[in-house]
């Protein structure tokens, strides 16, 4: 489950990160690869892409 | 007397919130407004700008005859009743009580629907409301640009902006709707209420209008360029202004409250918005420009395909999530939009593939990227079929099917599209009078009858 939070009591009483997979940094690191990754992209399509 | 400050100023507090974000929401509107008419060729500027502006008043006069009741009166239906005047309350369980209590402040006759100092909320309310649906009608406008009747767009923008989506946004974006009481519903951003709905409903529309004269030779799609691209840039970059505006008021801010919430009375973030509204409108254009190989109307667009893409879940996803996502929706985009026009379809902005297919899966989305929270006590927590669902019965019964529907009803009594003279000669005329760039006309005619320039 991407829900960080088993109850509704949980979620409402949080006082911390409540986003999706906040109890698994493993996730959002792979998707914090990811992003450096198409801002990678996205410069090196900036030199290659020619009309 | 401090008390009595206090809870002014929590009333001003929200009152203020709802006041200048949809104030900021109109910014939509101007952007649709430069969008269309850039897109547009020479001769259709004016009347498609007209139009557009149109919308303003078919969508917000319905919204507050008809509109804003059916939000507030549908949510329970068809699981429970339908609330409106024939309602007896003393019938009704715990439940559709407090929503009928909602429901009676928004007939337009209600003392709630104009200056009342003991109700500073319902009419801010229905003008954030009247802004949603604005934005909804608007949606379509510009992808049947240069064709259609102004009467046939009228109609079927209020069959769109003031019933379509708010019977969706009654079911699936209100505290009572039965897409979040009985599924688990959730859709912050209203990819599919808002997005999705108009977008399929364009679709239908699409299909019986067919393509302008001379987009397709031989059955294949010939490029018709907008007349003025830069325009169409600037009014892209007032809509990504006023989706901030729009996202912002989707947050429920109340007198007395202890926190800011979502509509489904979920905790939130009004800053988190902020960052991830911008860090999809960064990922989304990367995603249409690196996908479009640099084409200027898809890469702008794609900011916007980005947000709608992440819209359902905005609350809920972290901002790697946010990034990866909004991309991926905006890279797509752009094949959707050209599948589109390869079979058939002129879609003149890409309304479907921007709305309308980024709208779908962004309702999809949160369930697998926010399934498992839950929303309220004894309802089912987000899901995928949770999720699916609903965003299939938006897009196809509530945007499709009446967008093809009543434009083949408007056809069949030849007041959906302009003749075919008309549509050849230019809509500024027809509608308008006058061309938008009259001196490109009157110096060809008056060169020929123009007095000589006398020597001197």
């Amino acid at each position: 489950m991407a829900s960080p939070f088993n109850t509704l009591e949980e979620f409402m009483k949080a006082e911390g990160a409540i986003y999706s997979f906040a109890d698994k940094p493993v996730v959002n690191a792979v998707l914090l690869v990811l992003s450096a990754f198409i801002m990678v992209l996205f410069i090196v399509k900036a030199y290659t892409i020619k009309h | 007397m401090e008390d009595d400050a206090v809870k002014f100023l929590g009333t001003f507090v929200s009152e203020s919130f709802y006041y200048w974000a949809s104030v900021v929401m109109l910014l939509i509107h101007v952007g649709f407004l430069a969008y269309e008419g850039g897109v547009a060729r020479t001769k259709n500027v004016l009347a498609t700008m007209v139009k557009n502006l149109l919308t303003l008043s078919s969508v917000g006069l319905t919204f507050f005859l008809f509109g804003f009741w059916i939000y507030n009166g549908f949510p329970l239906w068809p699981f429970g009743p339908l609330l409106g005047p024939w309602t007896n309350p003393d019938t009704l369980s715990e439940t559709a009580q407090a929503a009928f209590a909602v429901t009676v402040t928004s007939y337009p006759w209600a003392e709630n629907m104009g200056p009342n100092v003991g109700d500073h909320l319902t009419t801010v309310f229905w003008f954030a409301f009247a802004l949603f649906a604005m934005t909804t009608g608007s949606i379509m406008s510009g992808a049947v640009i240069e064709r259609i009747k102004i009467g046939g767009y009228l109609i079927l923008s209020i069959i769109l902006g003031s019933f379509c989506w708010v019977i969706a946004a009654a079911w699936g974006w209100n505290y009572w709707g039965w897409f979040t009481t009985k599924l688990g519903y959730h859709d912050f951003g209203c990819s599919a209420i808002v997005h999705g709905v108009s977008g399929f409903f364009v679709l239908g529309v699409l299909i019986v209008l067919g393509p302008r004269i001379g987009k397709y030779v031989n059955g294949k799609p010939v490029p018709i360029l907008p007349h003025n691209l830069p325009l169409t840039m600037v009014g892209l970059m007032a809509i990504f202004v006023g989706f901030y505006g729009f996202l912002a008021a989707c947050a429920i801010m109340l007198p007395g409250a202890a926190g800011i919430t979502t509509i489904y009375g979920t905790p939130m973030t009004l800053a988190s918005i902020g960052s991830s509204t911008t860090l999809a409108l960064t990922a989304g254009i990367i995603g249409a420009y690196v996908s479009s190989k640099g084409d200027p109307f898809f890469t702008i667009s794609g900011g916007l395909a980005g947000i709608i893409t992440i819209g359902a879940g905005i609350d809920l996803y972290s901002s790697p999530l946010i990034i990866v996502l909004a991309f991926c929706g905006a890279f797509l985009m752009p094949k959707m939009a050209m599948f589109i026009e390869r079979i058939g379809i002129d879609d003149v902005v890409g309304a479907f593939a921007v709305h309308g297919f980024c709208g779908l899966i962004g309702a999809i989305l949160p369930g697998i990227f926010a399934a498992g929270y839950v929303q309220q006590e004894g309802i089912p927590p987000i899901s995928f079929l949770g999720q699916l669902i609903p965003a299939l019965i938006c897009t196809i019964a509530l945007g499709f099917i009446p967008g093809f529907v009543s434009a083949f009803v408007l056809n069949k009594f030849g007041l959906l599209r302009v003749s075919k003279e008309e549509e050849l000669g230019g809509l500024d005329i027809v509608d308008c009078g006058y061309n938008a760039y009259p001196e490109q006309g009157i110096s060809v005619v008056d060169a020929k009858d123009a007095d000589p320039i006398p020597s001197r």
